[in-house]
């Protein structure tokens, strides 16, 4: 190759390298967090980045004898984290002298999941006996991802003002060679002008990236907020008549209110009238109003009156799914049941006893019943298909799982076959609530031909929906990965006799 | 071996921009040293590159090997540290003499147009000059030492890298100021008498001695940080300060004196006038001058090697049919074919599967290898060559075995001889992506592959030359127009061969090889445009005369020559729409896939139909036409241009194309290196349902979502930066070629300019969505 090409080739093939090497966090050094003696054990304890923060850290501990303060490479060390105040179980790594810079070191890397106050644990155990040092860290939130990147998105600029400088110092020799020519006070002006085009340049080449704020994800009731508890169903009535209304929380206390006449679905609303209202806060109440009707919700109630003066009274209801918590018939296999992951390749336990999205099931079903609890995160300020999105895939066709409680079940909602078909009615319940699917395989009339029928919280959603596959060809059930922490429990399949 | 000393020796921190740039910087030298030492191997021994690649590699010492992991916990290694950056590195780099060599080592564009003009600036020469006289450089290089060791600075670079970044960098640049003086490198010619080097040794000396003896005597640890962390070996942190106040005491000691010691001899033995001010002011020729070896006196007359060289410089010296095995592969007559047949393949297999597989497009060949597999290489290959697909096109074969038997003897209707026709079905075809969501339909998708088929075989069964590619194919018009910032061209390689040539074969053909169907005479075209880079004429030509050749991207925009079988591309409206259209394209096509925009879409409650045609309508029509409508007036009044809107309009176009090609390779790289591996599962399936081969059980866990790597984000931002400074520069470039002032091109540049901007911020803020993920399982 000859030079020319050699050389952006080798810039290309050098930033791609750095590219990646640059994104790997470095281990080892930080803040000092703990240093003492326990057992036999001189024992140091170091994180990174400083100040601590959600995210990629790095906690380093250098074991040494405590009586000849030299190094013991052998040592088994293990790091264990618990947010202060949880009782789930801890987060916990292996450190190890192959992850650690300085060989010194064992070094743990891994992503903190949430800023807080953190109890860190670590154990060591060699030759010399066990021991266990404890000390605690503030972690911060984690920077904005535009922050991170920020010398990428910025370093243009500096590259303008560089080639501006270059293009004043050519300008500048060439009137210093020809004076005659190039010295006049139009070229002056243009030297001028160019100074503060500089300038110009400078200010614009930097882009106005908008910090994004992390969005609130909560699978915790206890932790959702106030907002939780508002939002949900209620019912009573309104003006004499009975009404359904699902109350959609939209973060920092605003809602969005549809009134069903009624009643809820799946419950007596008449599937077609079905009424928004936004909410607005006014001295801590969320309140609610309209040219016919106002009123306030709060502490499990949602009332007021019409503009003639009749009363609007519901109450809050938590609806449960008939076929919640359903025991498997004989015959069935258990896919899960709260007590291992077996069953799901790569599947994983969340919050001790759930089952983590993304996996698919180790066997293969063609016809029968299949039945699935779910449930949704809380994200009030998610909105479409971020909010609460994974999916059931049978004979890889999706049933949709999203938290499109009160939206008007589209076929990209929950209940749907995404893309195809949508349900009769939207079942979906409130988030953090379990859900089922009971859906039952069957075969068609045409050869090659899958029927399926969909339950969602007990209420039929589709019927006979036409899926691509055959009866005699067994497919995995897939739950889909879309980046939203929903969990799974109690799924069987019944197969056909 | 003591473990400590063990781990010590194993702690290798991996520093990627060090090392590239200490590499990257004796690869320079050394080239440049080379070829000086060819002309003069007295002057450029081999002493200069083994000091210049000694103070590289003890910068790389200091920053790259255990000393630094391990400075933050002993004082005396990161003394050590210190010493390397200041006290080593710097005099072993001037012994070197890297002026010239590392100038030599450039590529000769970037020497003579980038460097020269720098290294010759009288500013920069004084500026230079004042830095490194021993009145300002012994100040600054005290100052840095004895700042950054009181405690509380000290601290705070042990607490933050950024702040251990400036201390070195500190450490660094003062030491190379400090020791310019004493060094003297080639070509430096001090003003000053050599005698003053003696107060300014002896002066570095003393405050070295007084700060060393603070560090070597202090009843205290001067610095908290290595009174907290834990002792190595038991060595208390009192006796470790005071080793690193002996380590700076003793080595840096020798260091002043030596060379006082050596000028003190040369001096003595009666070389008092061989050092400079002397010298400088005596006339050039001079008997004093004549002295020593005879060198050149000023760095103007001295540096002939930067002054661009009076013989035309070629164009590219790289030629990809030169390069072993693949140039000879491509210059066999069948290459081509070799290329096409797995490409068809693929396309039956493709269509097979879109029409008879699942509907799941993630599951589905037809949703998966198109949409993230196709578009990402075509994208990455028009990046790192040109246009490789065209040359590969699988369209063409079944055209190229119907061709021998349909009448091909129409011409092609003049009046659709432009771009207006297949600037409409590509837009037609963007809008419809987004309507229909094709990526999410195999079945449409495996339509689509046929109609190409289908209009290809028509076209070109019917019209004569490749009309289908030249004016109808979208695709082809994408990779014609995106690969003007490729950086491989088919050009001549000897422009007298081909005007001493009679047969013209590369136009006509010869033994049954077709000239250019698209009617690109060689030697006098340029750039890509219209080139599907079939080789035909290279395979035509009996001189062997045309090459792959290599060219700085976007350069074809920089000039308008009048190209063969394409014009001028400034009178060429319908090439400059194409342009915007791509463009915009490419910011519509990368926003329809963010999360706000899709929730904007949803929000305004429209049927989705309707929605996406109006943004259609508005990214694809409204926004070209008003934005570039605007800024072509803007320029043209502020500039005092005198042609037309619309010749205006269509120069400033082609500036916006590296930035619309950048926001292309963002969007399509970013889908194929998130989900390069969606093709597994796919493929696992396909073999299992067509063939019935198993290749594994199908790993369908969905990619969707996943969080992607801050390394692909930095990608992307990379590839919008480098767009976005190639439009800027062609701009710049256009600007100057129409405009007699300076002024007034950047008057008429401005506007354009902050067009530019605009796109590439509202790139960056796609780049910084979350995006779907379209060709994994999502939903």
């Amino acid at each position: 190759m000859q030079g020319t090409i050699r050389f952006p080739v080798v810039c290309v093939f050098v930033s791609c390298f750095m590219l990646h090497a640059s994104s790997s966090l470095r281990a080892d050094g930080g803040a000092l967090c703990l240093l003492e003696r326990a057992g036999g054990y001189q024992v140091a304890v170091f994180t990174s980045p400083t100040p601590l923060r959600a995210g990629p850290v790095d906690v380093s501990i250098l074991v040494q004898d405590a009586s000849t303060r030299e190094q013991l490479p052998g040592a088994r060390v293990v790091v264990r984290l618990r947010r202060r105040g949880t009782t789930g179980p801890p987060l916990e790594y292996q450190a190890t002298t192959e992850t650690a810079t300085n060989k010194l070191f064992h070094a743990a890397k891994f992503d903190l999941p949430e800023p807080g106050r953190w109890e860190v644990e670590v154990r060591i155990d060699s030759p010399l006996g066990s021991a266990r040092v404890r000390c605690e860290v503030e972690a911060v939130g984690p920077l904005p991802r535009w922050l991170e990147v920020w010398p990428w998105v910025g370093w243009p600029a500096l590259a303008i003002l560089l080639f501006c400088v270059h293009q004043r110092l050519v300008r500048r020799r060439v009137r210093l060679l020809a004076p005659a020519a190039s010295g006049s006070r139009g070229e002056r002006e243009d030297n001028m002008r160019m100074d503060r085009f500089v300038w110009l340049l400078l200010v614009l080449a930097v882009p106005a990236v908008a910090q994004k704020k992390p969005v609130d994800v909560f699978t915790d009731p206890d932790k959702a907020g106030p907002d939780f508890k508002t939002q949900g169903e209620y019912q009573g009535d309104i003006a004499g008549k009975k009404y359904g209304a699902q109350v959609v929380a939209l973060g920092d206390g605003k809602f969005d209110v549809y009134f069903l006449a009624g009643g809820l679905p799946g419950a007596g609303w008449d599937g077609k009238t079905r009424r928004r209202v936004s909410t607005t806060v006014a001295r801590g109440k969320t309140l609610f109003s309209t040219t016919e009707w106002n009123g306030e919700i709060g502490n499990g109630q949602l009332a007021g009156e019409t503009a003639d003066k009749k009363l609007i009274s519901l109450k809050r209801v938590e609806r449960k799914s008939p076929t919640l918590g359903e025991k498997p018939p004989q015959g069935a296999v258990v896919l899960f049941d709260g007590s291992s992951a077996d069953e799901w390749a790569n599947g994983k336990l969340v919050e001790g006893n759930l089952l983590r999205w993304g996996t698919h099931s180790k066997k293969g079903f063609a016809t029968g019943k299949l039945h699935v609890e779910f449930r949704t995160p809380f994200q009030p300020k998610a909105r479409g298909q971020g909010r609460g999105n994974s999916g059931v895939y049978i004979h890889n066709t999706e049933i949709q799982v999203l938290d499109s409680f009160g939206l008007t079940g589209a076929n990209n909602e929950c209940g749907a076959f995404y893309g195809y078909a949508k349900p009769v009615v939207n079942m979906c319940l409130p988030p953090l609530s379990w859900q089922t699917y009971d859906v039952e395989v069957k075969p068609g009339s045409k050869e090659g031909e899958l029927l399926a029928t969909v339950w969602h919280n007990g209420v039929k959603v589709h019927d006979d929906f036409p899926l691509k596959g055959s009866a005699s060809k067994p497919v995995s059930i897939l739950l889909q990965d879309h980046g939203n922490p929903v969990a799974y429990r109690n799924i069987w399949f019944v197969p056909s006799e | 071996m003591s473990p400590t000393l063990d781990a010590f020796l194993r702690s290798w921190p991996f520093e990627p921009w060090l090392l590239t740039a200490l590499l990257l910087s004796a690869w320079v030298y050394w080239r440049g040293w080379r070829v000086l030492y060819r002309r003069d191997a007295a002057r450029w021994h081999a002493g200069h590159l083994w000091a210049f690649l000694g103070g590289l590699a003890a910068i790389f010492l200091a920053l790259a090997s255990p000393i630094e992991p391990f400075a933050a916990l002993l004082l005396q290694v990161h003394m050590l540290q210190h010493l390397l950056l200041s006290m080593v590195a710097p005099p072993l780099l001037w012994l070197g003499a890297p002026l010239f060599p590392l100038l030599r080592g450039l590529p000769a564009p970037v020497r003579t147009y980038w460097a020269a003009p720098v290294f010759r600036s009288p500013l920069v020469r004084r500026l230079f000059g004042r830095l490194t006289h021993p009145g300002t450089a012994l100040p600054l290089f005290a100052a840095a030492f004895w700042l950054w060791h009181v405690p509380a600075l000290y601290d705070l670079a042990l607490r933050s890298d950024g702040w251990h970044f400036v201390q070195h960098a500190c450490f660094l640049g003062t030491g190379l100021l400090f020791w310019y003086p004493v060094v003297r490198p080639y070509p430096s010619r001090p003003r000053w008498s050599l005698w003053l080097l003696f107060p300014y040794l002896i002066a570095a000396d003393v405050q070295n001695t007084i700060l060393s003896a603070l560090l070597t005597f202090s009843s205290q640890v001067l610095y908290p940080h290595y009174a907290q962390v834990p002792r190595l070996g038991g060595l208390p942190a009192l006796d470790d300060q005071s080793a690193a106040g002996v380590l700076m005491w003793v080595p840096s000691s020798l260091a002043y004196l030596l060379p006082l010691f050596g000028l003190g001899v040369r001096l003595m033995s009666g070389g008092a006038d061989f050092v400079a001010g002397a010298e400088s002011a005596k006339p050039r020729g001079s008997a004093g001058a004549s002295r020593t070896q005879p060198r050149p006196r000023s760095l103007r007359l001295s540096l002939p090697l930067m002054t661009p060289s009076q013989a035309p410089v070629p164009v590219s010296s790289f030629d990809l049919l030169r390069v072993p095995l693949l140039g000879r592969f491509l210059k066999w007559r069948h290459a081509r074919l070799c290329l096409q047949l797995p490409l068809l393949l693929v396309a039956v297999a493709v269509v097979h599967d879109g029409l008879s597989g699942p509907a799941v497009g993630p599951m589905n060949l037809a949703g998966v290898l198109p949409w993230v597999h196709w578009r990402g290489l075509l994208i990455l290959g028009l990046l790192v060559a040109g246009n490789v697909f065209c040359l590969a096109c699988p369209f063409m074969l079944p055209r190229a075995i119907a061709r021998r038997f349909l009448p091909r003897g129409r011409a092609w209707p003049r009046w659709l001889r432009g771009k207006w026709l297949a600037i409409v079905l590509l837009a037609l075809f963007l809008w419809a992506y987004e309507a229909f969501s094709l990526w999410d339909s195999p079945w449409w998708t495996a339509w689509i592959v046929l109609a190409y088929f289908a209009a290809a075989l028509v076209v070109d069964g019917f019209f004569r030359g490749a009309a289908f590619c030249k004016y109808v194919c979208p695709i082809g018009q994408f990779n014609f127009v995106q690969s003007l910032a490729s950086p491989l061209e088919v050009k001549a390689r000897d422009a007298a061969v081909c005007a001493s040539c009679r047969t013209k074969d590369c136009i006509r053909g010869r033994d049954g090889i077709p000239g250019c169907e698209l009617h690109l005479f060689v030697p006098r075209k340029a750039g890509n445009m219209d080139c599907t880079a079939c080789l035909d004429c290279v395979h035509a030509c009996p001189h062997e005369n045309i090459g792959l050749v290599a060219a700085p991207p976007a350069a074809d925009l920089w000039h308008d020559p009048h190209r063969s079988g394409v014009g001028r591309l400034g009178k060429r409206p319908d090439i400059a729409a194409l342009v915007l259209l791509l463009v915009f394209g490419a910011f519509a096509n990368a926003a329809g896939m963010v999360a706000p925009v899709v929730e904007w879409q949803e929000r305004l409650g429209a049927p989705r139909l309707l929605t996406i045609t109006m943004f259609s309508l508005l990214a694809l029509v409204a926004l070209p036409l008003m934005t570039a409508g605007a800024a072509a007036s803007l320029g043209r009044w502020w500039g005092r241009e005198t042609a037309s809107l619309l010749e205006v309009g269509t120069r400033y176009a082609y500036a916006l194309l590296p930035l619309g090609f950048a926001m292309w390779l963002s969007h399509y790289s970013f889908h194929f290196l998130s989900s390069y591996d969606t093709a597994v599962p796919v493929a696992q399936r396909f073999a299992a349902d067509v063939g019935g081969v198993s290749l594994g059980e199908p790993q369908w866990v969905a990619a969707c979502c996943r969080p992607v790597g801050t390394w692909l984000l930095r990608l992307e931002v990379l590839f919008l930066d480098v767009g976005l400074l190639l439009s800027l520069y062609t701009g710049y470039r256009i600007a100057l070629s129409r405009s007699p002032r300076l002024s007034l091109a950047l008057k008429a540049l401005t506007p354009w300019a902050l067009l530019i901007l605009l796109l590439f911020a509202a790139g960056v803020w796609i780049v910084f969505q979350p995006m779907q993920m379209r060709g994994t399982l999502e939903g």
